[in-house]
């Protein structure tokens, strides 16, 4: 019953609701504005349901054969409208011929719409040959050595990743048997979904459930103070363990929140666009790789929904981590204004902190182990991340070393909060 | 039985109470001392919001500290500064509390209906706090504290902003609860206590300076009060050479009421002292020693 009531005392704040809807506004606004990109997208839908998404011999052939296919139809085609034939799609694309084309009417929208398809098989097509080289040369000992260089590492933190890496290349070479790098997806350097999806939408969705739970958290442990109801809630018989029924509805409600958040945005993404055939495409595949021409190495053969839903549970613990710092903070200082306040002092120096730490220090790269540098890179969660980050079990070391030592701080509070004169 | 037991209470380098000792039965007991003399201080060790730096309180024997939760559903506390929620109606604001009383939702509902009668708010039973006056949120705090039926009733200016009606009905409503319980009242202004209280408790220079009957405690200055005519052009001469307790105009002259130890002057006609004369008293620094008093 308490913690139902406490429950109420979250919902009925009009800040807190006012903050959530905007949120869920503002992602909503976020997916309108890409989703420009969703027609071309969904032209891969067609592909799959037609050649798989493993892009092995067989798979290469029948994507091969359709797309000569289709290139003979259009060729056909044009040849009886302008007696033009090409040789590729994206001929057509040219800024000599293509504009003079859109403006004699020549071709009707449908017609527009098959080249458009038809120029994004060949990209796939295109992109097979491009990314089995790439994996073949891909060297992941040279690009440990590559980012040593290039954030000057040395001595006992330039070993530790060379041998992290080394823990990697093993993974990469399983990738690559399993051929998990040719499977067909959205097409990273045209769509950047990766991006868009783990980095914008996740990023934005992990700073706006931050900003309501350490809101929340901070007034909710300070309501009887803020209030002046302590002294008449503190002397009831439940006394000062309503600190534990804060707690665990701070906990609850950060996770309904952060589910609700993730639940109603990624429900509109995937409204939005089309990922049907795709849930089971391997999170390594090579498609993904966008402009900055990076591979995404898996630590483990993952499926995207399978990455998506790792990702979303990273995403609740992490904002557990942010309930329990709020927490800690508001037992120590009894002003939600000011706990809000320096909750961000100290989520601006978890990420300074390893920038003064010496470089030929393996402190340096122990320093990352903390939830303020985790959310600042939720693209990269669970694969190859930057020789900072990239240890096999770098997510769920750092949330499980931060869970128990704010666990225990959070405990050691609430113990000290009961023998407190209030 | 709540005992109090060689209590002190320091805050750093401050000491607020020292050597408290008490006892308290079923009854009403009355805590008079001014603003700042440490009664909220003993209040709060009483509900366990402070603890003592030294010594110990009981209840039938155990240290209410170990008893924690044991102890705290038997007692009921309206503090001075008695904090509520705006937006929130007295109902819901009740109830609230009483689930942190641990009272059953389905009896909390009867009883949060039950009280509200009592102290007349029913008709406002829903409606926002907000909008409520000082004295209807007092009447709230008063309901909170007799919630869980408390074997200990521990009220700290209680009536502070009740109008005079509501005053005589929270007396007569405190007298019929002391019938079977402890109910310590702590308050500045005597007329509080002076009808209903079994026993007076005052604290001057951190320890408790009476533990008495009204009539006990009043008797300490039998014979020391007295009132008398005094002309207009007098009365600055008056007041700086007695004490005086009260002073009233009438018929052109000022009527005083005085105490003092020299011997009687035919004019002045000796009065029965009353509580507010002791407290007065007790409060003016220098006019008689501590030794003198107890």
């Amino acid at each position: 019953m308490i913690k139902q009531l406490e429950f109420k005392k979250i919902i009925s704040s009009p800040i807190i609701l006012g903050l959530f809807v905007l949120f869920l506004l503002f992602n909503c606004f976020l997916i309108y504005q890409q989703s420009t990109l969703r027609h071309d997208m969904r032209s891969l839908q067609p592909i799959v349901h037609e050649t798989g998404t493993l892009m092995n011999e067989e798979g290469r052939q029948k994507l091969q054969t359709s797309y000569e296919q289709d290139l003979n139809t259009w060729n056909k085609l044009s040849q009886s409208k302008t007696g033009d034939t090409y040789q590729t799609a994206v001929e057509f694309y040219k800024p000599e011929l293509y504009y003079s084309l859109i403006e004699s009417n020549i071709y009707s929208k449908e017609e527009l719409q098959d080249i458009n398809k038809l120029a994004i098989k060949e990209t796939y097509v295109n992109s097979i040959q491009e990314i089995e080289t790439k994996y073949n040369e891909l060297n992941v000992m040279e690009n440990a050595e590559e980012g040593i260089r290039l954030f000057g590492l040395k001595g006992a933190a330039a070993e530790k990743v060379r041998e992290q890496y080394t823990v990697l290349k093993p993974r990469v070479e399983e990738l690559i048997q399993n051929k998990e790098h040719l499977h067909l997806f959205f097409h990273g350097k045209m769509f950047g979904t990766h991006s868009f999806l783990f980095k914008t939408l996740f990023g934005f969705m992990l700073f706006q459930a931050m900003i309501l739970i350490v809101l929340f958290t901070a007034f909710i442990v300070n309501y009887e103070f803020e209030h002046k109801t302590s002294l008449v809630a503190y002397a009831t018989k439940r006394g000062r363990r309503l600190m534990w029924d804060k707690l665990l509805v701070s906990i609850f409600t950060s996770t309904l929140v952060t589910v609700v958040l993730l639940a109603i945005t990624l429900f509109v993404y995937f409204m939005v666009f089309d990922y049907s055939s795709l849930w089971n495409v391997p999170i390594s595949s090579g498609f993904l790789i966008e402009l900055n021409k990076i591979p995404f190495i898996s630590w483990w053969n993952v499926t995207f929904i399978q990455y998506l839903l790792m990702s979303c549970g990273l995403v609740v613990i992490c904002q557990i981590l942010f309930v329990l710092i709020t927490f800690c903070l508001s037992m120590l200082i009894r002003n939600s204004y000011i706990v809000f306040t320096l909750f961000g002092v100290i989520f601006l120096a978890g990420l300074y902190v390893p920038s003064i730490i010496p470089k030929d220090s393996t402190m340096l790269l122990y320093a990352h182990f903390s939830p303020f540098i985790l959310v600042m890179n939720v693209k990269k969660w669970w694969m190859e991340s930057g020789v900072f980050t990239t240890f096999k079990f770098y997510e769920v070391i750092t949330v499980t070393g931060w869970l128990i030592a704010l666990l225990l701080t959070a405990w050691l509070l609430i113990k000290r909060f009961a023998r407190e004169n209030i | 039985m709540l005992i109090v037991e060689d209590v002190t209470k320091n805050f750093g380098q401050f000491n607020a109470l020292k050597n408290i000792n008490l006892e308290f039965h079923n009854g009403v007991y009355g805590l008079l001392a001014p603003n700042g003399a440490g009664k909220t201080t003993l209040i709060k060790m009483l509900t366990t919001l402070l603890f003592p730096t030294s010594g110990s309180i009981r209840y039938d024997g155990e240290d209410i500290i170990k008893m924690d939760e044991r102890y705290r559903e038997m007692i009921g506390y309206l503090p001075q500064e008695f904090g509520y929620y705006k937006n929130y109606s007295p109902t819901s604001y009740l109830l609230y509390l009483a689930a942190l009383k641990g009272i059953h939702r389905k009896t909390a509902i009867a009883r949060v209906e039950e009280l509200l009668k009592t102290v007349a708010l029913d008709h406002v039973a829903n409606k926002k706090m907000k909008k409520f006056s000082g004295g209807m949120i007092q009447r709230v705090g008063i309901a909170q504290a007799m919630l869980n039926d408390p074997k200990i009733l521990i009220l700290d200016e209680p009536t502070a902003g009740l109008d005079p009606k509501e005053r005589v009905r929270f007396r007569n409503l405190l007298t019929n609860l002391a019938r079977d319980r402890i109910v310590i009242l702590s308050t500045h202004i005597v007329s509080d206590v002076e009808s209903i209280a079994n026993e007076i408790i005052m604290i001057k220079n951190q320890e408790v300076l009476y533990k008495d009957t009204v009539s006990n405690i009043c008797g300490n200055i039998q014979g020391l009060v007295y009132e008398t005519k005094v002309a207009y052009d007098e009365t600055e001469r008056f007041r700086s050479t007695y004490l005086t307790l009260s002073e009233k105009q009438e018929n052109g002259s000022m009527y005083m009421r005085f105490l003092t130890e020299d011997t009687a002057k035919a004019e002045w006609k000796p009065v029965h002292p009353n509580l507010e004369d002791v407290f007065l008293y007790i409060y003016q620094d220098g006019v008689l020693s501590d030794d003198q008093t107890a």
